[in-house]
């Protein structure tokens, strides 16, 4: 029933969106399409969310770094490091190196017409984590070792752009395979799941390249664990400039709006920096 | 000696040869929306040698493309520029010069390194600007590449070789052939 419920908000959401250009360039999630082949995207990236130790409130981070290759037309990799804090005792909270992950993913459908298309892909993301497990909720932004494989499904009709996202999740930290015959505290498997909707709000009409791009985005992020029984719903509405029609910055807030899920923040906001450099894996042919 | 054999050929398989040069172009992209995406084709065409300048209408994800003095248009790479970006290409015209050019209807004409065979055409003499419209599957939307098929009565018209295209008897050896209309 709940997800019935989510559901609804999503479609009736993405119903919106309908009234202008919608944009698959999404803040949380992936769309189906690539990075052009031959082209590379580096992408800055921190999340901060509030965190209490023993009483003491506190602003933890974690700080990313990626670039997205363009291989060919239909695959990319993305290697990525990240740095945090938030696995840190207090007061301590120097950034330390956390994880380092590689994301690779296969566009094996894409369907295309005028200002139109359906695409398809699968991709697979493994991380290694220098983090414990220490909650249910299972990500793979580095907070544990893990590796997620997912399908991807992006709709652009006209004005209107539905993805959806849906992945398995196995944690590969060495504590899942100690002998131990106790009860276990977390889990190690998890379907996660992302839903998102763009849409253009300025310009209206396009005049030039270096016109600056405003978007708004509007997310739903959600986990079920898969052996130990918990869920969580987040929304995820963020914003977005492009400049030149080369970088983006993404501003966005994420918050639970239902589960029970046992994890560090119920809430985090979000920035990114985005400079795609168009072609430079290749010689003038 | 080469003139002469490539003129035998033109009475013997109905292939004209243009003295001319493709010029202009004008390419449409399908399955975008955003200036980011078009942009990626757009410097996907620019890295094109033989490609002189392009000029970008974002709103219809259209391209115009003006070509290299002398240079050889190739059709196919710039289709291949469209798809590394991740898109396809919807519609694509080609634009040439011609001085007095007879074109017939299931005749070929070479311009440059290339060979196109003409379609849903009146048999005719141009004069001045021609537009060439491709019509090889891979050149249009699933939709208009449907209709054409309707329309097109030949079978060869969904094969890219020359031969499929000849008369029954017909000899030559196997080239790449782009099938078009006259717009």
């Amino acid at each position: 029933m709940k997800y019935i419920q989510t559901l609804a908000i999503v479609v009736s959401t993405m119903a919106i969106f309908h009234t202008s250009f919608a944009q698959e360039l999404y803040v949380y999630s992936d769309p189906a399409s690539n990075v052009p082949s031959k082209s590379v995207a580096l992408k800055y990236g921190g999340k901060w969310i509030q965190d209490t130790y023993l009483g003491h409130e506190h602003i933890a981070t974690r700080q990313m770094l990626e670039s997205s290759i363009g291989v060919s037309k239909k695959l990319m990799i993305r290697p990525s490091l990240t740095f945090g804090n938030m696995y840190s005792l207090y007061p301590d909270l120097a950034l330390k190196f956390e994880s380092a992950s590689i994301y690779a993913k296969y566009r094996f459908v894409s369907v295309d017409d005028i200002h139109r298309h359906f695409r398809a892909a699968a991709y697979v993301k493994g991380v290694l984590s220098r983090n414990n497990l220490q909650y249910d909720e299972l990500t793979i932004d580095g907070d544990q070792s893990a590796v997620q494989a997912g399908l991807i499904f992006t709709q652009l009709v006209k004005k209107l752009a539905v993805s959806a996202n849906v992945a398995v999740h196995q944690v590969i930290d060495d504590e899942r395979w100690l002998k131990y015959s106790g009860p276990r505290n977390f889990g190690y498997q998890a379907f996660n799941y992302i839903l998102s909707g763009g849409y253009l709000v300025y310009p209206k009409s396009y005049s030039s390249y270096n016109q600056t791009n405003f978007n708004v985005y509007f997310e739903v992020i959600g986990g079920n664990g898969l052996d130990r029984k918990y869920s969580f719903v987040d929304f995820a509405p963020a914003i977005q400039l492009i400049f030149n029609s080369n970088t983006k910055v993404n501003l966005g807030y994420r918050f639970q709006v239902s589960g029970d899920v046992y994890r560090m923040a119920r809430q985090g906001a979000y920035l990114s920096v985005e400079r795609t450099f168009l072609n430079v894996l290749k010689k003038r042919s | 000696m080469k003139k002469f054999f490539l003129y035998s050929l033109t009475w013997i398989f109905g292939l004209s040869i243009a003295n001319a040069q493709i010029q202009t172009a004008s390419l449409q992209a399908s399955g975008l929306t955003c200036a980011l995406c078009a942009k990626s084709i757009y410097t996907n065409l620019t890295s094109l040698s033989f490609v002189e300048s392009v000029d970008t209408d974002l709103n219809a994800s259209a391209f115009e493309l003006k070509f290299k003095s002398g240079a050889d248009v190739d059709p196919e790479a710039l289709r291949k520029k469209v798809e590394d970006a991740g898109f396809s290409v919807s519609k694509l015209i080609l634009r040439f010069k011609a001085d007095k050019q007879k074109i017939e209807n299931n005749g070929f004409l070479k311009i440059g390194k290339f060979t196109y065979h003409f379609v849903q055409i009146k048999d005719a003499v141009y004069n001045g600007e021609v537009n060439i419209h491709i019509i090889d599957k891979e050149y249009l939307t699933a939709k208009d590449y449907k209709k054409k098929i309707t329309g097109v009565k030949l079978a060869c018209y969904q094969t890219p070789q020359q031969e499929d295209c000849q008369l029954p008897n017909a000899q030559v050896a196997s080239t790449r052939v782009f099938h078009a209309t006259i717009l």
